[in-house]
């Protein structure tokens, strides 16, 4: 595995991304991956290591890098918003193409992470991207940010033993441009806003470019969340994997995610035949 | 200077770390390695070993972070099995080769002249345990240790019962439950039949039980007693099950060996108090022979990760001030 190069690189800002290139001899398809955010980053690190080691053991060379103001990226959290990371995954593809000569690149994402990878490629034409994973992306921004003020409100009851600012006071405190620390990350008023005013399904409704979409659960039922979703023809594809939440906190943790990678290299064999 | 590093450990693995480098040369070059907790990656839980990493760096102090084997961008493998026996595996020593590993890079790498470790939670367990058998490390911080280890035969199921060692906390408990039965919420839920009845009543009758075996010890005179014996550090010091003889055993090297040690922890981490019933009322009592090298203290208000923003500049003002005192940059004498 000699062939896995960590270095920064900048972005459009001259800001330091870290990341981790896994090379390969000579390829035409690259993949750029798109970690989640806030604690689901650190749960899935090793699935996401264990995947980019998959793909490129068949040939194709995978990028993987922390946005600003996430891991060992320059910046601080609260400085980052939703269009800072779309930023950064264009640039991320842009540095992916020069550094493997592959002209065609597949943004992989994750959760949150996917979501940004469904922005970065379909709010406008991205160049060089030909297609787009997306695991168990979040559609509903306001949903999401929700279950994680319910965090603050787990902390709060912790501390004080009953809630002090329930979630619209919250709300109303990020908005108010005082970011809300969760769980050690500073949620700001750019992030917040930012995640709560895109249509995705909209964005999936227009999109041209091919989608892969996977809900992953251990449940084989459509989720409510992706049941408009499920509905889409044309380039979008929807399918359920039946794997454990693996960004999620579970009993047992790095699970081997056998089906979930086998069938996105699948998935990127007809893109690559394409 | 923040540069990606790689090195390879006895086992053959490429680790992969991050080495934070002072720009301007310090007169004395002093290097900290940052453990992983215990199965997240290097950056720690929000980002905080970047934070601290950054901080000690932009002070002058050189930084190592990286992830063990099978841990985050390293190779090798990690096992498909229940996250309380990975935590068991390292509250018994399972990172203590990969960090004497990373120390003969760092030590190397950057010509150090003296080496600190610092860990959270089951990082702290995992440098505390490496230090006592390394002779180049010279102090040790601590955040939130642990001094149990898991419960096996729990299979993973939480036991919040067991964390309840000490007065302090068997109190807290007893006092939260008894507020409780004036909320109209929680008999809402009883009628709903959603509170587990079961689990409630083995934290009333464990915090029962302790504060009973406390108050019984005292009158008794057992714990003067066990504090005379805890002095020895050969034996445990606590009769707890699950007492980690591992931590006893390396605190007592470190303390021979002259290393300073610094214990800090969060008002608000269950650890805390574990800590203070089974090791630092018998064995840090005031006056203890251990005084002049270990200073243990608690910052208010924080949890078990720091997170609050009150709490994270706290952590790395006393992190910060502790340094200055014992291993200062500017002079050769700590």
């Amino acid at each position: 595995m000699t062939n896995e190069t960590p270095q920064f690189f900048p972005n459009r800002e001259s800001q330091r991304l870290f990341s981790v290139l896994h090379r390969v001899p000579s390829a035409d398809l690259g993949v750029v991956m798109c970690a989640p955010l806030f604690d689901e980053k650190l749960w899935s690190h090793r699935v996401l290591v264990n995947f980019a080691r998959f793909i490129a053991a068949r040939g194709v060379p995978v990028l993987r890098f922390d946005y600003f103001g996430d891991g060992e990226s320059d910046g601080r959290f609260e400085d980052a918003s939703v269009s800072t990371r779309v930023r950064d995954i264009q640039d991320a593809v842009e540095f992916c193409r020069r550094e493997t000569g592959a002209s065609r690149v597949i943004l992989v994402g994750l959760g949150y992470g996917a979501t940004l990878a469904l922005r970065a490629a379909l709010g406008q034409p991205l160049p060089g991207v030909v297609g787009v994973v997306a695991w168990a992306p979040v559609l509903d921004g306001r949903r999401y940010i929700n279950d994680i003020l319910r965090a603050h409100l787990s902390a709060q009851m912790l501390i004080h033993r009953k809630v002090i600012h329930d979630r619209e006071a919250l709300m109303g405190q990020i908005l108010a441009d005082q970011s809300v620390n969760i769980e050690g990350y500073e949620i700001s008023r750019p992030l917040f806003t930012e995640m709560v005013d895109v249509d995705i399904v909209d964005l999936l409704r227009k999109a041209t470019l091919p989608v892969l979409v996977q809900q992953i659960g251990p449940v084989d039922r459509v989720d409510s969340q992706y049941q408009d979703l499920a509905q889409l023809t044309g380039s979008v594809q929807f399918e359920i994997i039946q794997e454990l939440k693996f960004w999620t906190q579970q009993k047992k943790i790095y699970p081997d995610c056998e089906s979930l990678f086998e069938r996105t290299a699948q998935w990127f064999g007809a893109r690559q035949a394409a | 200077m923040e540069k990606p590093v790689t090195f390879v450990n006895r086992n053959g693995c490429r680790l992969f770390g991050m080495l934070y480098v002072p720009d301007h040369e310090p007169a004395r070059r002093i290097g900290i390695v940052i453990s992983v907790n215990a199965v997240k990656y290097r950056v720690g839980t929000f980002r905080l070993h970047v934070i601290l990493a950054r901080a000690l760096c932009a002070l002058g102090y050189s930084v190592l972070s990286f992830d063990p084997e099978g841990i985050g961008d390293s190779e090798g493998e990690f096992e498909f099995k229940l996250l309380s026996e990975h935590y068991y595996d390292i509250q018994t020593g399972k990172f203590s080769n990969d960090l004497a590993d990373a120390i003969d890079y760092f030590w190397k790498e950057c010509t150090l002249e003296s080496l600190l470790l610092l860990g959270l939670c089951g990082g702290a367990i995992s440098v505390l345990m490496e230090a006592g058998e390394d002779e180049r490390v010279s102090g040790l911080i601590l955040l939130n240790i642990p001094v149990l280890v898991e419960d096996l035969k729990r299979l993973g199921q939480v036991d919040n019962a067991a964390m309840i060692t000490s007065s302090e906390s068997a109190s807290g408990v007893l006092r939260a439950k008894l507020q409780r039965l004036a909320q109209w919420d929680f008999w809402k839920r009883l009628l709903s039949m959603k509170v587990d009845l079961r689990e409630e009543a083995r934290l009333v009758s464990r915090s029962a039980r302790v504060l009973t075996r406390n108050v019984t010890e005292r009158v008794s005179g057992l714990t003067s007693a066990r504090r005379r014996a805890a002095q020895a550090l050969n034996l445990p010091v606590s009769g707890n099950r699950l007492y980690n003889m591992n931590f006893q055993t390396a605190f007592s090297r470190s303390m021979v060996a002259r290393k300073r040690v610094y214990f800090l922890f969060a008002e608000l981490d269950q650890w805390t108090w574990v800590f203070k019933s089974e090791f630092q009322d018998l064995v840090l009592t005031p006056g203890n022979r251990f005084e002049s090298d270990c200073r243990v203290e608690v910052i208010t208000g924080a949890n078990h990760i720091f997170s609050g923003r009150e709490s994270q500049r706290e952590l790395q003002e006393r992190v910060v001030g502790w340094l200055s005192t014992h291993f200062p940059l500017s002079s050769k004498t700590s």
